[in-house]
């Protein structure tokens, strides 16, 4: 007994040498750990390390690390912002919807609106030295209608033919037909001028390496996290609506992908960032009485975000099925409660600053009827069952919402809220979030029952690739053909006359509404909070964040 | 040496079936990869075309084949949707998410072998009670909300440490606090009755009858043996910690292998989604190995 137990100590008296490297391998982390806490110490971080000429921005970005700054290639609304300090357009919009010069000093219009003859701005140079001219935009034009590649933005060149060198600084574009959103949508980013040489150089990888001729040039990445960009000095080329026309006040910029809304905050008030957007409801608030923090707000030319029934698939085939959908939705609950009132309700598909939105005229076009929306799945044959969905021929009422978002801008929140009121007709919704590639899939097979959406854009014509089979886009969600519909809007694409052609998109938007194709939710106003020592940001007429007039002040 | 090399053996079979099994995953998945690249409003042909650049227009089991061979060879191809090499762009993303695991897990152990003992020795007393309560309040707040409140508190409150970003040290600190403390307080309970157990033991009583100290027993006999699984549990919880680093690199606005797979699988990035799973498994893979090798060196008495 004794012996077993003596030769158990013995084992373990050996075994010392070893517990003693346990020891020292304990002691070596300890003492990392100490060294690295005394490095972490009291290091206070402040935004850009305290330089006073670097700005540094904190944006929603998502949660998804993809980055590329290909103005061409990208409907994605926070990449399109950061665009916006790096590439400069042909034309500006103005704050009343029309558009003046930019990189285009003027133009002239042939009297059949099918040629375009665009003089172009002296002295303009890319960040890499390219000079703008003529042919580096001819260049732009050919990219985009390559044989080879559809980028996104092609859509936005609408009946674009060809386009040819006059003079140097003078560039004939010529359309298949008349096209009267061309100038508008050559403001946006998504048509913004990139250099050639950059293009051809980077070839796919363009977007990785972006080259415009904006106040800001593109200086590195550090994928998923964080943007830089350093001042552009030979900026002189600013638009008129901009504040000042020389180069950039501030040094750097340096955009920061911060996808959790708290931390976004956080990181405004606890001053490592400068500028934070996208600020949520329950913050916003706050942040709008605190002395320490300015608001800057401003609505984002889009088409409203919507909920869209698959008007192609049994039941939402019957408007009076959709008709019932919709009256059971008590919006401006919905919204109120989602939004705490920094938002307001939507009744348009377009968004109401923009030409030919039909917002004042639908505003209280409707009511929430439950009572009525019950009436009619009653007399369609729907009637509840044993849980209070509604069965017609052995068939459950139920609407598969089909998501790839998630809760950004707190989309899901408002789907929730839906799914409870639709329950009170006996309609039973089920959330069904898939990857953006499962999303597009089932989206063109028409298999799902209902999603939702929104898109920027300048120009009342985006329509079509919602509504027009031909302009259609793969993240349309409305797969219905109305001929009328199509027609409308086909005309209002050509319509010279404004007057004219802000009736056309009137009536398009009545029967969306009316035929319940989509049912718009919110108006998003877009919202920048800086610290009070930042001046200078502005807001363009897109409703896009601008830094080329920001600086900071002494504390 | 001949354990060693079986080991290795298996390690490497084990990352074939892993990456074998995820390209299999990925291919049954719905969803047209050549679409997505494609855009919006893409005609049939550019689709077929992209799809021929791609290879997907090839069998599965060419496909497979080629996609091995690149492998072999060292390339991991590139992304669908950038370009990119992806060998480049997970490089330059582990070593945010290898800081952070590690760190973590570091802070977990010395935290959870601290406290554990310290509960284990007090065992029954106030001392005791308060690690318990305050570990159970921390394992059971999500990970989520424990990150936010820290932000709060330490840097929006007292403005010491910085909420986001990867680089220096102290953009470490608060994500590396909000993993390590949620694993230590599951890991002061295993120390906690991994002591327990073993002061059960007869060599303990023993030792006691010998007239050795308490300390002594404790220090010099006791946590040795408790310890072991201590270096299971390092393996295990980075592991653990690669799975679940997604959230707190979404969280600290930080760079890393957890968004880039989130992202690559939203937009069915196929080489990017192979090329991170084929990280995380070699990591894995390699951490268990060095655990399994490891013991032998800290005790003998264990053949392998």
């Amino acid at each position: 007994m004794s012996f077993d137990d003596d030769d158990d100590l013995a084992e373990i008296r050996e075994g010392d040498l070893n517990r003693r490297r346990i020891l020292l391998g304990g002691g070596v982390l300890v003492v990392a750990a100490a060294g690295a806490a005394s490095l972490w110490g009291l290091q206070r971080t402040k935004a850009g390390g305290g330089a006073r000429d670097e700005l540094v921005v904190a944006y929603d970005g998502t949660s998804s690390s993809r980055f590329g700054l290909d103005p061409h290639n990208s409907g994605f609304a926070p990449l399109n912002r950061v665009m916006r300090s790096i590439y400069d357009n042909l034309t500006v919009l103005l704050p009343d919807q029309s558009v003046g010069p930019w990189l285009a000093e003027s133009w002239e219009v042939s009297p059949d609106r099918t040629r375009y003859d665009f003089k172009l701005r002296h002295g303009v140079k890319f960040h890499d030295g390219t000079v703008f001219d003529a042919a580096a935009l001819k260049a732009n034009f050919d990219r985009l209608v390559g044989p080879n590649t559809v980028l996104y933005s092609r859509r936005s060149l609408g009946p674009y033919l060809s386009s040819e060198v006059i003079a140097a600084d003078r560039l004939r574009v010529t359309l298949k037909r008349p096209f009267t959103p061309f100038l508008r949508n050559l403001s946006m980013t998504k048509l913004s001028i990139v250099s050639p040489t950059a293009v051809k150089k980077g070839g796919k990888l363009y977007a990785q390496k972006p080259v415009g001729t904006g106040p800001f040039r593109f200086i590195g990445v550090t994928p998923g996290a964080e943007i830089r960009l350093e001042r552009n000095p030979d900026y002189r080329w600013a638009p008129s609506t901009a504040a000042h026309a020389g180069p950039a006040k501030l040094q750097k910029l340096t955009f920061k992908n911060v996808p959790e809304e708290s931390t976004r905050v956080a990181v405004l008030r606890s001053g490592q960032a400068h500028v934070a957007d996208l600020i949520p409801p329950q913050d916003l608030l706050g942040l709008k009485k605190d002395p320490a923090i300015r608001v800057l707000e401003k609505e984002l030319l889009n088409t409203n975000y919507s909920l869209a029934l698959n008007a192609t698939r049994a039941p939402w085939n019957d408007p009076d099925i959709r008709l019932a959908v919709k009256l059971s939705l008590d919006i401006n609950t919905i919204v109120r409660v989602v939004y705490l009132g920094t938002l307001p309700r939507a009744w348009s598909a377009l968004s109401p600053s923009m030409f030919g939105s039909a917002e004042k005229i639908l505003t209280d076009s409707w009511t929430y009827d439950l009572a009525r929306a019950k009436e009619i799945l009653t007399q369609k044959g729907w009637v509840p069952g044993p849980d209070g969905i509604r069965i017609k021929d052995g068939k459950r009422l139920t609407i598969d919402f089909l998501d790839a978002q998630g809760n950004r801008e707190k989309r899901l929140d408002v789907v929730q809220f839906a799914r409870r009121q639709l329950a009170a007709s006996g309609i039973d919704l089920t959330v069904d979030s898939v990857s953006t590639g499962i999303w597009m899939n089932r989206i063109r097979s028409g298999d799902y029952d209902m999603t939702g959406g929104a898109s920027f854009d300048s120009d009342p014509d985006i329509l079509r690739s919602f509504y027009s089979p031909a302009a259609r886009s793969a993240f349309a969600s409305m797969r219905v053909v109305d001929p009328q519909l199509i027609a409308w809007l086909d005309a209002a694409a050509e319509e010279g006359d404004e007057a004219k052609r802000a009736e056309f998109y009137h009536q398009v938007q009545r029967r969306i509404d009316q035929q319940v194709y989509a049912i718009p939710i919110y108006v998003l106003i877009y919202n920048l909070a800086t610290a009070s020592q930042v001046k200078g940001v502005t807001l363009d007429a897109h409703g896009f964040p601008e830094f080329h007039g920001a600086w900071l002040e002494a504390a | 040496m001949a354990y060693v090399l079986k080991r290795l053996a298996a390690a490497a079979l084990v990352v074939f079936g892993t990456v074998t099994l995820v390209f299999l995953i990925l291919y049954a998945l719905p969803g047209d990869p050549a679409s997505l690249i494609a855009g919006d409003d893409a005609p049939p042909a550019v689709i077929a075309r992209i799809r021929i650049q791609l290879g997907a227009d090839q069998p599965l089991w060419a496909q497979y084949l080629y996609y091995l061979h690149g492998l072999v060879t060292g390339d991991l191809g590139r992304s669908f949707l950038t370009g990119e090499p992806v060998f480049g762009r997970l490089a330059a993303q582990l070593p945010a998410t290898l800081e952070l695991t590690f760190l973590s897990a570091g802070v977990a152990i010395v935290l959870g072998v601290l406290l554990g003992v310290l509960s284990a020795v007090h065992r029954g007393d106030w001392i005791d009670n308060l690690i318990q309560t305050i570990t159970m309040t921390f394992t059971s707040m999500p990970e989520f909300w424990r990150g936010i409140l820290l932000i709060l508190i330490f840097s929006v409150w007292l403005h010491w440490l910085p909420a986001i970003g990867n680089g220096d040290l102290a953009q470490l600190v608060l994500p590396v606090a909000c993993m390590g403390v949620g694993h230590a307080g599951v890991l002061t309970r295993t120390v906690r009755n991994n002591v327990l157990e073993v002061i059960e033991e007869p060599f303990v009583a023993t030792l006691r009858g010998k007239g050795l100290l308490e300390g002594a027993i404790l220090y010099r006999h006791v946590l040795r043996s408790a310890l072991i699984p201590v270096i299971t549990t390092f393996g295990m919880l980075v592991s653990q910690m690669l799975g679940g680093v997604v959230v707190i690199e979404t969280l600290f606005a930080r760079q890393g292998l957890g968004r880039i797979i989130a992202e690559s699988v939203g937009s069915k990035d196929i080489p990017m989604i192979q090329g991170a799973v084929l990280f995380a498994a070699l990591l894995s893979v390699t951490i268990t190995v060095l655990v399994d090798l490891s013991y032998r060196w800290i005790d003998p008495r264990i053949t392998l």
